[in-house]
């Protein structure tokens, strides 16, 4: 039995997952709803490595002579290792759109940016 | 006291920073305090890394997290606007509190109750699942399973899964990440 059981894990994951959403949700500011989605990002990074670390098939192996269990993929690893990448193209682009158009109309609240409204 | 409390007791350390951390986001008058909430949030997330034996992605997480993407958001914020500007309240907020609260008690119900097919020990080595002698000195020397694997193992093991069997998504990342580097300059120069 594990010190630490899963679910905890998950139940952190999905604190930060609501709060990201419900800053996404409320937020005027567009950097501010972009805190919300790295937010989000993280509790899913966190889930995945819970899940990897608690779920995935192991190995039974002998090495020196003892028997280990090993955990046979990195997959929740290589997972998160990718989210983490394209979250960082994210706020690049992300960020680079928002100064774009604080530069255009001297703003950044949403709620302002309505060009396409007809 | 025993290594089993030391341990809840470090979890319940890390789960209050990056609670805490993502509440002050969402809490703070000026949208640069908020940002300031947002790096804690990150080291508490890079805290239970480690306690999941995941070293390697901690130190992603500081380097990308707490160290790129966090100095991005302060810049961007500097130069949009008065830094210490009073943030507006929150719009629509009741509404928003509708769908987060049913949705926060939906996943935390399904996280509590669901069977995660646990593999503590239990599960049968799949088939043809083997790794290689030289893998296994690798990853462990003589560590029994309990304690977990060690770190230097562990980061090979990830550079050849990475090379190998997610050899594609590894390169299609890297080409969107070019695309992003070059985007965002073009995007934010005039």
């Amino acid at each position: 039995m594990p010190a630490i059981p899963v679910w905890w894990y998950l139940m952190v994951a999905t604190g930060l997952f609501s709060i990201g959403l419900y800053a996404t949700l409320t937020r005027r500011n567009a950097v501010n709803v972009l805190m919300g989605v790295e937010l989000m990002l993280n509790a899913v990074n966190l889930n995945a490595v819970a899940l990897w670390r608690y779920a995935s098939p192991t190995v039974s192996a002998t090495v020196d002579g003892q028997s280990v269990q090993l955990l046979s993929t990195l997959d929740g690893q290589v997972f998160a290792i990718f989210v983490i990448a394209l979250a960082a193209a994210e706020a690049a682009v992300g960020l680079a759109l928002i100064i774009a158009v604080y530069r255009s109309r001297r703003t950044v609240e949403l709620e302002q940016l309505d060009m396409l409204q007809g | 006291m025993s290594p089993l409390l030391l341990q809840q007791i470090a979890f319940m350390v890390l789960a209050a920073i990056s609670l805490s951390g993502a509440w002050g986001v969402i809490r703070a008058h000026s949208v640069f305090v908020s940002a300031l909430w947002l790096i804690l949030s990150f080291v508490g997330v890079a805290g239970l890394y480690v306690m999941l034996e995941a070293g390697f992605l901690a130190v992603i997480q500081v380097l990308v997290y707490v160290g790129a993407i966090s100095v991005l958001i302060l810049f961007a914020i500097m130069l949009t606007e008065d830094v210490m500007g009073q943030a507006e309240p929150a719009s629509q907020w009741p509404l928003a509190v509708l769908i987060v609260l049913p949705f926060f008690g939906m996943l935390a119900k399904a996280a509590f109750t669901a069977d995660w097919q646990l593999s503590a020990g239990s599960v049968a080595p799949p088939e043809g699942a083997s790794i290689s002698a030289e893998t296994a000195k690798l990853v462990t020397t003589a560590i029994p399973a309990e304690q977990g694997f060690r770190l230097p193992g562990q980061v090979v093991m990830l550079g050849r899964s990475l090379m190998t069997e997610h050899l594609l998504a590894f390169e299609v990342v890297a080409v969107v990440l070019l695309v992003a580097l070059v985007g965002a300059i073009v995007i934010a120069r005039d």
